[in-house]
C-alpha cells in the first residue's frame, strides 16, 4: 500500500507540475510590467468587454433554451429520445471548428441569404460570435439541468399538486429550487467555456480586430503577429477567470444548504 | 365517505387488482400488507398520482378519479413525509395559499419549529409537520402512509396516540396503510389484508386476528399454527395421533390455523376435548410472554405470560399437556 501511495503521488506531483509549469511560463513572458501594459491597451480592454458581454448573452440565452428542454427531457419519454439526446450532445463531442465549420456553410448558403434578409447576419459578425458560444455551451448547461432536475424526487411534484399548485408553480417553487445547485454549476462552467470559446468563433465569426475579437481570438491573432507578451497577458487573464470559476463551482457543489 | 368500486390498475411491472372498499365516514379504515403488496400504490391513486384504468373512486358521493389531485378532498401524509427541504415547516404547511390553524398547529404541538427547516427536525417533529400539512385543507379524507414506519418504538406508540386524538377531535375520515399489525389493532376500525394488487379480506380487526380467511392472512397475523389436514364433520385429521375437534364443520382437505396463546399449556389431562401430551423442544423469552414450542406429533407453538411461565416452572425435555379449545381452531 504504501508502495503504490508513493508511485500515486509521484505522478500527482507531476501532472500538477506540469499544469504550473504551463502557467508560471505565462506570467513569466508578460512580467508584471508588460502585464499592466497589456491590461490598458485599447484592443486587451476590446477582448475583455466583447467577451465578457458576448458570454453573458450566450449564457442567458442558452439557460432560456436549456431549462425547458431539460426538464422535458428529465421527466419524459418519448421514442427516438435516446437519440435526440445524442444529437445535442454533438457539439460536446464534435471539435468546436467542426461545429463552427458546419455552420460557416449553413450560412453561407441559401439559408444564410435568406435570414439576411430580415438584417440577421451570423458571418464574420458579433452575432456569429454568440452564435457561436451558444451552441457549443448550450449541451453543457442541458445536461448539467436535466441532471439536476433529474435528481428531484418526483414525488414532491405530486405532493406540491396535491397542495393545490399548478404545474408552473410546481416548477417554479418546488423543481426549480431544489435543483438550482446544478444549473447554477453548469451555467458557471457554461460561462466559462463561453469566455473561452474559440475553435466555432473562428470558424463563424471570423477573426477581426476590434469588431469579433474575444480574449481568445485576441492571443491568437497576437501569436499570428509575433506579439507573444500581449498574448500572454491576455493569457494571464484567462487563467485568473478559470481559476476563480473553478473556486466557484467547488464552493457551489460543498454548499448543501437548499436555502 | 369513500366508496372504491372495482378499480382496476396497471402499470406493467404490477397492477392492482378489483379493488373494493366501502368506508363509512369517521372510519379508521387500515390497509395491512407486505412490502411490495400494492398499499403505497392503492393510496397514491387515491389520491390521484395515477390514472386508473376501470372502476371508479367516490368521495362524499363525488366521483373523483377524473379530478386532479388538489380537488379530491384529500390529505396525504407520505412515508417519507415529503416535506420541501428548501421551505420552513410555516412554508412547508402554507404551500399552495393553504392557512396554518391554530388549532391544528397547537393538537400536534408544533408551534415551536414553524421556522424551522425540515433537515433540523426529528422524525417524530417531521411526521407530525407531515400531518399538519395534510390537515389545514379539511380533507374529506386523510391518507397515511405507513407513518411511523422511520420511527422508533417508543415515538411510534406516542403516534399512535396522537393519531387517536387528532382523529377523534377532528372527527376524521382516515386510510392508514402500514406493514405492522400490531398498529393496525391498535388504531383501525375495520381492516383490509392487500397481497400482491388484491384485497384477500376486510373485516374488523378482530375478524382478521381471529378468523383469517387465508393462509396469507394467517401468517401475516402471525398465526404461527398452520396445519394442512383432512376429515369429514368435526375432527381434523392433521397427522396419524393428532386429531382436533373443531366446532365449525368442513369437508375434505382444509387448512387450520390455532393462535399460538390459543395454545393452552398444562401439567396434566383434565378429561377435555382436544388434550395432547407433547415433549417441549423450545423457550424463548419475548419480555412480557414465553413462546414454547411442543412437539406433539407435530410442532405447535404457544404463547404464555410470563407469570403463567415462570409459576409452571418447565423446561426444555420436559412433558406437558397442551389443551386446543374447538372454538379457538380456525378453518380455511
Amino acid at each position: 500500500m504504501k508502495k503504490i501511495s508513493l508511485i500515486s503521488s509521484a505522478f500527482l506531483i507531476l501532472f500538477v507540475l506540469i499544469i504550473l509549469s504551463g502557467v508560471i511560463s505565462l506570467f513569466s513572458k508578460t512580467g508584471l510590467y508588460g502585464l499592466k501594459e497589456t491590461l490598458v491597451s485599447r484592443e486587451f480592454i476590446f477582448a475583455v468587454k466583447f467577451s465578457i458581454t458576448t458570454s453573458l448573452i450566450s449564457l442567458f440565452l442558452s439557460l432560456i433554451f436549456s431549462i425547458p428542454m431539460a426538464y422535458f427531457l428529465s421527466r419524459v419519454n418519448f421514442p427516438l429520445k435516446q437519440i435526440v439526446e445524442s444529437i445535442i450532445d454533438i457539439p460536446i463531442f464534435l471539435p468546436p471548428l467542426i461545429t463552427g465549420l458546419s455552420f460557416l456553410i449553413l450560412f453561407g448558403g441559401s439559408f444564410g441569404k435568406f435570414i439576411e434578409r430580415f438584417g440577421i447576419s451570423f458571418l464574420f459578425s458579433p452575432l456569429g460570435v454568440i452564435f457561436a458560444q451558444f451552441i457549443i455551451i448550450t449541451p453543457y448547461i442541458e445536461r448539467s439541468a436535466e441532471i439536476a432536475f433529474f435528481k428531484v424526487n418526483k414525488r414532491y411534484e405530486f405532493m406540491g399538486k396535491i397542495m393545490g399548485l399548478s404545474d408552473f408553480d410546481v416548477f417554479r417553487k418546488i423543481v426549480f429550487p431544489l435543483s438550482k445547485k446544478g444549473i447554477l454549476t453548469g451555467a458557471i462552467v457554461g460561462w466559462s467555456r463561453a469566455m473561452g470559446e474559440f475553435g466555432a468563433t473562428l470558424m463563424i465569426a471570423g477573426a477581426t480586430r476590434l469588431r469579433t475579437e474575444t480574449l481568445p481570438i485576441s492571443v491568437y491573432l497576437s501569436v499570428s503577429s509575433g506579439d507573444i507578451k500581449f498574448a500572454a497577458g491576455a493569457g494571464v487573464l484567462m487563467v485568473i477567470v478559470a481559476v476563480l470559476t473553478l473556486f466557484i463551482v467547488r464552493g457551489v457543489i460543498k454548499e448543501n444548504a437548499y436555502h | 365517505m369513500l366508496i372504491i368500486k372495482d378499480l382496476n390498475l396497471n402499470l406493467g411491472d404490477f397492477s392492482l387488482k378489483d379493488i373494493e372498499i366501502h368506508i363509512q365516514k369517521g372510519e379508521y379504515f387500515t390497509i395491512l400488507g407486505p412490502t411490495g403488496s400494492g398499499k403505497t400504490l392503492l393510496l397514491e391513486t387515491i389520491s390521484g398520482r395515477f390514472r386508473i384504468d376501470k372502476g371508479e373512486i367516490i368521495i362524499g358521493g363525488e366521483r373523483v378519479d377524473y379530478l386532479h389531485p388538489a380537488k379530491r378532498g384529500i390529505g396525504y401524509v407520505p412515508q417519507d413525509y415529503l416535506l420541501f427541504p428548501h421551505m420552513t415547516v410555516r412554508e412547508n404547511i402554507t404551500i399552495g395559499g393553504a392557512c396554518l390553524k391554530d388549532d391544528i398547529i397547537k393538537l400536534l404541538k408544533i408551534e415551536r419549529i414553524l421556522d424551522r427547516y425540515p433537515e433540523n427536525l426529528s422524525g417524530g417533529e417531521k411526521q407530525r409537520v407531515s400531518l399538519a400539512r395534510a390537515l389545514v385543507r379539511n380533507p374529506r379524507v386523510l391518507l397515511l402512509d405507513e407513518p411511523t414506519t422511520a420511527l422508533d418504538p417508543q415515538i411510534k406508540r406516542k403516534i399512535w396516540l396522537e393519531l387517536k386524538k387528532v382523529k377523534k377531535n377532528l372527527s376524521l375520515t382516515v386510510i392508514h396503510v402500514t406493514h405492522d399489525f400490531e398498529e393496525a389493532l391498535f388504531l383501525s376500525d375495520r381492516i383490509g389484508v392487500i397481497n400482491n394488487g388484491r384485497f384477500e379480506q376486510i373485516g374488523t380487526p378482530t375478524e382478521i386476528f381471529r378468523r383469517p380467511k387465508s393462509r396469507f392472512v394467517a401468517e401475516f397475523v402471525e398465526i404461527e399454527n398452520i396445519f394442512k389436514g383432512s376429515g369429514e364433520g368435526h375432527y381434523i385429521l392433521i397427522k396419524p395421533g393428532f386429531k382436533l375437534k373443531t366446532k365449525e364443520e368442513f369437508h375434505d382437505n382444509v387448512y387450520i390455523a390455532v393462535r399460538p396463546e390459543d395454545v393452552i399449556i398444562k401439567m396434566k389431562k383434565e378429561g377435555r376435548e382436544n388434550e395432547f401430551e407433547g415433549e417441549v423442544v423450545e423457550i424463548a423469552n419475548r419480555g412480557a410472554f414465553y413462546q414454547i414450542e411442543i412437539y406433539v406429533g407435530i410442532n405447535l407453538v404457544s404463547l404464555m405470560p410470563r407469570r403463567d411461565f415462570e409459576r409452571m416452572n418447565f423446561k426444555v425435555g420436559d412433558m406437558v399437556v397442551i389443551e386446543i379449545s374447538p372454538e379457538e381452531v380456525h378453518i380455511f
